[in-house]
């Protein structure tokens, strides 16, 4: 349901009231999941940037470790978006 | 900075805890890093100077966590942090002495910024939580949320757009809360740093 009124708000048409609840707790859901991996990413580069600035650079383990993390972070947003765009497309279908 | 700062982190995810202390350790500061509030209060006797915890954190949550680490080390200063964001939350943190709140994903300068000053007020006044929030006995929580949003709308010059995001809000809920509150247009009598991003009611 909460779907549904996302692909109606993204689609101009009006979201009931009973859906906004739904659909605002949809959105911090996603934001949620969405937000967790970007802040590693960002953590990860900033600790590069200290790394380049310090002229202290991180053990070839360690910088090993922070590239495999930043990709995987980088996969869960990858599937966050995809999940979200695969149920958009599922409940536009059932609409039609 | 001192090379003996011990901060301690508690996050459930790996990645993030990881990543956290990574970057923290870069920075020069001992870390240690838990993934619960039990495994976090086992650490009550070392001489952690300032706690980062997430304020979701599996079954739990970081602000039981604060209210727990509080109880035993009130001079601790101690930051949360949330994908969520939502000043209800954020004003009961700060009720129970949290030094702050930010938003993920966190500005990393800002974080670390944050954390300096934190460890400099602890260590100037032995009491680092003590400046942090001048709550009169009795203030209600709508006091408190308003209180943080009229320091965000401050720091930002009024701008609603980036009040909002300060507060980890929409600028609708913001519009929403200003017109319940009746609070006119907001006009900025003493602008702020903008460096400072910290969005909670500081003692003036």
């Amino acid at each position: 349901v909460a779907l549904r009124a996302f692909v109606k708000l993204r689609g101009g048409g009006v979201v009931g009231s009973s859906n906004r609840a739904e659909l605002r707790q949809l959105a911090g859901k996603f934001a949620h999941d969405v937000r967790n991996p970007l802040h590693a990413i960002r953590l990860n580069l900033h600790t590069l940037r200290l790394a380049m600035q310090t002229g202290n650079p991180l053990p070839a383990d360690e910088l090993e470790l922070l590239f495999a993390d930043s990709e995987q972070e980088v996969d869960r947003i990858e599937q966050q978006i995809r999940a979200l765009l695969d149920s958009a497309s599922a409940t536009t279908l059932r609409e039609d | 900075m001192t090379t003996q700062t011990m901060i301690m982190v508690v996050e459930d995810q790996p990645s993030e805890r990881e990543a956290l202390a990574r970057m923290l350790r870069m920075a020069q500061y001992d870390v240690i890093v838990t993934s619960n509030p039990d495994e976090a209060l086992s650490h009550l006797e070392k001489p952690v100077q300032l706690v980062i915890s997430d304020l979701r954190l599996g079954d739990a949550d970081g602000i039981d966590l604060l209210r727990r680490w509080k109880d035993r080390r009130p001079e601790t200063p101690f930051i949360l942090v949330t994908a969520y964001g939502d000043v209800p939350t954020a004003v009961e943190a700060m009720k129970l002495g949290a030094a702050d709140y930010m938003t993920k994903p966190v500005n990393p300068e800002s974080l670390l910024q944050l954390i300096q000053k934190w460890l400099e007020k602890a260590r100037t006044n032995g009491h680092g939580d003590q400046d942090s929030i001048g709550i009169p006995p009795g203030t209600s929580l709508e006091e408190l949320e308003r209180a943080a949003v009229e320091r965000a709308l401050e720091e930002h010059h009024g701008n609603r757009t980036h009040a909002a995001k300060t507060l980890g809000i929409s600028v609708r809920t913001l519009q929403r809360k200003l017109k319940a509150w009746r609070m006119p247009m907001f006009a900025v009598a003493h602008p702020s740093s903008q460096q400072d991003r910290s969005m909670y009611v500081q003692r003036h």
